[in-house]
């Protein structure tokens, strides 16, 4: 976030907006060739696990989440690049359904990414090991719930960031935020029992994948504080914060894979 | 277990062998849980208590680590 804060005041001084928008898509771009290189290092992951271990689920989700985000992805670079089929272009119910329902595969992602971060955590609580919250994760917890009233408070300043173009995109943004809120939740609880391993692998793997969730939630959020004030700033903020998403993703996923492929 | 200086040439063995892949704590926590299945203290466990270290770690390892790895970690130790 402060690289793309010092990358938008640099932007600002030597160009314009429109140089702004070109990183911020740039930067799309980059993110999504990393979420395709973490789905590849997750399908290696899963494969490395057994029909009967909790790791196969684990995997299978995550592997899922990021096939289904990655084509949810390349749906949103056709929109950003002009690059659609002219037969969809001249159907409205055809752009209908592509730009507004498919816009719903984040969500189903996202969907998916909570199970899988739900099959984590149960596989630590099953070790037997005694991985335990305390009370300040239960209040940081229910400091995160309320995220989602935080983005509805702020709806206002998204419609004028689409000047009205589109307004079904703001409750597309207010269920994405609550889903995104259970992912952050859970992101919390994971990262609690990572902290409390003292290093090791494992908890590379999902201290990344924690972080990951983490910066997702906080996307929704940048864009909801920013995009009253600094359009261009907003966005940029979003994309590199899911620029760190999918980073973390693939930190996660090519760390267990490291893990797992060691003698 | 209270100290790694607390602890036989085995149960460092475990120690050293968990380690890398749960960390420091984590190793120290399945150390407790193997004194506690096989009612040995740290400070004694021995070759003769291969077997119950074996399957105390067992199910532990292969929740958290699958069972290739669990293989190969336990197959380390041994």
């Amino acid at each position: 976030v402060v690289a793309a804060l010092l990358g938008h005041g640099v932007l600002e001084l030597v160009g314009s907006a429109v140089m702004v928008k070109a990183w911020t898509r740039i930067l799309f771009v980059g993110t999504v060739i990393v979420q395709m290189f973490a789905l590849r290092a997750a399908l290696r992951v899963r494969g490395r696990f057994h029909a009967e271990d909790r790791g196969r689920l684990t995997w299978t989700l995550v592997s899922a989440f990021l096939l289904v985000r990655i084509v949810a992805e390349l749906r949103l670079s056709t929109l950003y690049f002009g690059v659609l089929p002219v037969a969809l272009e001249q159907s409205e119910t055809g752009m209908y359904v592509y730009r507004v329902v498919f816009r719903y595969l984040y969500t189903v992602s996202d969907v998916l990414a909570v199970g899988a971060l739900m099959s984590a955590i149960a596989a630590y609580r099953a070790a037997g090991l005694h991985f335990r919250l305390r009370a300040l994760d239960y209040a940081v917890a229910a400091g995160v719930a309320l995220i989602p009233v935080g983005s509805f408070a702020l709806r206002a300043n998204l419609d004028a960031f689409l000047h009205g173009a589109d307004p079904t995109i703001v409750t597309y943004r207010l269920v994405a935020v609550c889903v995104g809120t259970v992912v952050a939740g859970l992101s919390l609880v994971l990262l609690r029992y990572v902290m409390q391993m003292g290093g090791g692998a494992l908890a590379g793997v999902w201290g990344a994948a924690a972080l990951a969730g983490v910066a997702r939630t906080f996307s929704f959020l940048a864009l909801g504080l920013l995009s009253g004030h600094w359009l261009a700033l907003a966005e940029l903020v979003e994309q590199t914060l899911l620029w760190a998403f999918a980073c973390g993703w693939f930190i996660a996923a090519q760390s267990q894979r490291a893990l797992l492929e060691e003698d | 277990v209270s100290d790694a200086a607390d602890v036989s040439y085995l149960s460092q063995r475990l120690l050293d062998a968990l380690e890398p892949a749960l960390g420091k704590h984590t190793a120290m926590r399945a150390l407790e849980l193997v004194c506690k299945k096989t009612g040995v203290p740290a400070q004694e466990l021995g070759p003769a208590e291969i077997d119950g270290i074996r399957s105390a770690l067992r199910p532990m390892l292969r929740t958290l680590l699958g069972r290739e790895k669990t293989d190969q970690l336990l197959d380390k130790l041994m």
